[in-house]
């Protein structure tokens, strides 16, 4: 299937519509006062934002709309509008990227934040640049003791380390 | 001009430190060397380089981070100049006679003339930044918070209006990025506020984070295709990088004109300088003998935007640091740098805090000397780094990034934001929503709420008296018309193509 910049256009339009309305019932759930004394509440500029990001969401439906229409009138079809917006590269680029960072997310507490982001590093460079394990492996751990070096002895970051101190 | 020396000496007896030094040195190598790289900027290279700064003094955060901005405004014109591929946007003029110039053999006149320009145009604009900051900072002392809360409306008007292609995309931006600012605790009553019991967001998100996510993941992500470097060698040797007495002499007067206008169109909030080069290169167009060869391949066509776009970025920083409204993606990231080191931009940056502002300065005089050095004799190791393969660079800014985030407050909680705030802003990207209206809303909210509440409170909680006071009414009259920014780009833009 097809996403084009025009459906894209039209979803980010409704999910504005959408999470200002939200934002505007959750300051009412949370009693957040838009006045307080004739001054303005804690809820007063959380309801101007959810107001304004819905604005600006129907404004992106509307101006979807018009461009569209202007396109079809003209029997041209509007290039930017028609582009595609999947593409195979970006796709594979963000699972693993993602997924890897959610790795070190998860893992971090359990291995250590150096053995897991080293164990990233080497698997994104193995998998998304196709190098050799071993050439992978020693970016990795390039990579690692540069990260510890400033982080940990230059900064006296305290980094989460596993059971064995690392 | 006698307290305007003194203020100077006082900034150079800062760098007097070799360690300053060095982060001054630092800060312009890893600048130029990110902005070499396709697809990474200053607001790229900063965000992800702000951990550096954790915990260091505030002279020497700001200059590391200075020097990182105008470092990455010269880097942006090497792979302009040799794969035809702008490292920023501020170098896409670059590419017009910087790759046909490649094409002729003549990479090395083309980078040793964008080094000499971007070092020209940088140096000069220090010295009208030195002339014209402390005074608008003085006339910015009688601003109340009625006038700060509509300077702070410009700054997000005219950066919404201005960047990406659809004011409505920039303002949602900016919106969002504003309520994010209001997440954690209401400061003045001390209600919480979306927080939905969660302890970590009690202090609010941190714009750092946010920033990393959508600047730095997001352009992981993005497929940058193969670089494809293909450059004579002998024409990047030492001796080719120096123009001919003729061919400065046709430059010089673009390079001083380019100069003028990029720092004061880098002043203006949302300008920038993108404009800054485009203008620059279509005035040069127009008043150079040979305009009609412009776009084949002139050494005017790279002198005229270098110029411009290094004076531009340091004009950014005057209202940045003079008023607290910053103009760009980059310099918000500067800015809340400077208020997580503890110093807050502002009129009173230049009385309560000389000393960072002043070494500031200096460094900038510095760095512009360091940049020309690195320009001429770093060029063989700026063309190796072209070579480097996008998975390995990703990968190594990947765990930059999420052993940074962690590092700003010891949590895991901020990688997780982090991660969060990539995905967000790789789909922003794809739809073609800018991410810089987003980060300025984030540094400027708190700022912006508590002044229009401090404004309304004197105003006896009328709006009317805020928004009609004299200064205030002119800069929200202003910030409408900044709003309209992207038709006026766009027509500025067409002018430039259509000659």
């Amino acid at each position: 299937m097809k996403l084009t910049l025009k459906k894209g256009n039209n979803i980010l339009g409704m999910t504005g519509i959408l999470g200002g309305i939200i934002i505007v019932a959750l300051a009412f759930v949370q009693e957040l006062p838009f006045m307080k004394r004739e001054l303005p509440g804690a809820g007063f500029f959380p309801i101007l934002c959810g107001v304004a990001i819905a604005g600006c969401g129907l404004l992106i439906l509307l101006e979807n709309k018009y461009k569209s229409k202007k396109a079809e009138e003209e029997g041209v079809e509007d290039k930017e509008l028609e582009t595609d917006l999947i593409n195979k590269v970006e796709l594979r680029n963000f699972a693993y990227t993602i997924g890897i960072s959610i790795f070190v997310l998860i893992m971090t507490p359990f291995i250590g934040m150096l053995v897991s982001i080293g164990i990233s590093v080497v698997a994104l460079i193995k998998i998304l640049g196709k190098e050799s394990i071993g050439k992978s492996l020693l970016i990795g751990a390039v990579t690692t003791l540069i990260l510890y070096l400033i982080f940990r002895v230059f900064l006296g970051v305290p980094l989460p380390s596993s059971y064995i101190g690392i | 001009m006698e307290t305007l020396l003194q203020n100077l000496s006082l900034g150079f007896s800062v760098l007097a430190n070799p360690i300053v030094l060095l982060y001054a040195f630092g800060g312009v190598l890893s600048g130029v060397v990110i902005g070499a790289l396709p697809g990474l900027g200053p607001s790229v290279g900063i965000a992800v380089l702000l951990p550096l700064t954790y915990g260091m003094e505030p002279s020497a955060g700001i200059i590391l981070l200075a020097g990182i901005y105008y470092g990455a405004m010269y880097g942006g014109s090497i792979t302009a100049i040799l794969i035809n591929t702008p490292g920023d946007s501020a170098a896409v003029m670059t590419t017009l006679d910087g790759y046909p110039l490649t094409l002729k053999g003549q990479a090395g006149k083309a980078l040793g003339m964008a080094a000499y320009s971007s070092v020209m145009g940088g140096t000069v604009s220090v010295v009208a930044f030195m002339l014209f900051a402390p005074i608008i900072a003085g006339y910015a002392l009688v601003f109340g918070s009625s006038e700060y809360f509509a300077l702070m409306i410009l700054g997000l008007t005219s950066i919404a209006g201005m960047t990406g292609d659809s004011p409505s995309k920039g303002f949602l931006a900016a919106f969002i990025g504003l309520f994010i600012s209001l997440i954690g605790l209401d400061l003045v009553t001390g209600v919480q506020r979306y927080v939905f019991g969660n302890v970590h967001l009690f202090s609010g998100i941190d714009f750092i984070p946010v920033a990393m996510g959508l600047f730095g993941i997001a352009e992981i992500i993005s497929d940058k295709g193969d670089t494809k470097l293909d450059v004579d060698k002998e024409s990047l040797r030492f001796r080719n990088l120096f123009p001919s007495k003729q061919e400065w002499k046709e430059c010089l007067p673009h390079i001083g004109r380019g100069t003028g206008l990029g720092f004061f169109v880098g002043m203006l909030p949302g300008a920038g300088a993108t404009i800054a080069s485009f203008l620059s290169y279509s005035m040069a167009k127009k008043v150079s003998k040979r305009g009609d060869e412009f776009g084949t391949g002139v050494l005017e066509g790279v002198a005229a935007p270098e110029s411009a776009n290094n004076a531009a970025s340091m004009g950014a920083m005057v209202p940045m640091l003079t008023l607290g409204v910053p103009g760009s993606g980059s310099t918000a990231i500067m800015m809340g740098a400077l208020m997580m080191l503890g110093i807050t931009p502002g009129p009173s940056l230049f009385m309560k805090e000389a000393e960072v502002a002043w070494s500031l300065v200096a460094s900038m005089y510095i760095g512009n000397i360091f940049l020309l050095f690195l320009g001429i004799l770093g060029l063989p190791i700026f063309v190796r780094v072209l070579k480097v393969k996008a998975p390995i660079l990703n990968s190594v800014v990947l765990a930059f990034i999420l052993i940074g985030s962690y590092a700003l407050e010891n949590s895991m909680f901020t990688v997780g934001i982090t991660i969060f705030f990539g995905v967000i802003g790789y789909f922003m990207k794809k739809l073609k929503v800018p991410a810089a209206p987003m980060i300025l809303a984030i540094v400027l909210g708190y700022l912006t709420e508590s002044n229009l509440r401090q404004a309304l409170i004197i105003a006896d909680g009328s709006i009317i008296g805020v928004i009609t006071k004299p200064i205030s009414a002119v800069i929200l009259i202003i910030a409408v018309i900044m709003a309209f920014g992207t038709p006026i780009t766009e027509m500025i833009k067409r002018k430039v193509s259509a000659q």
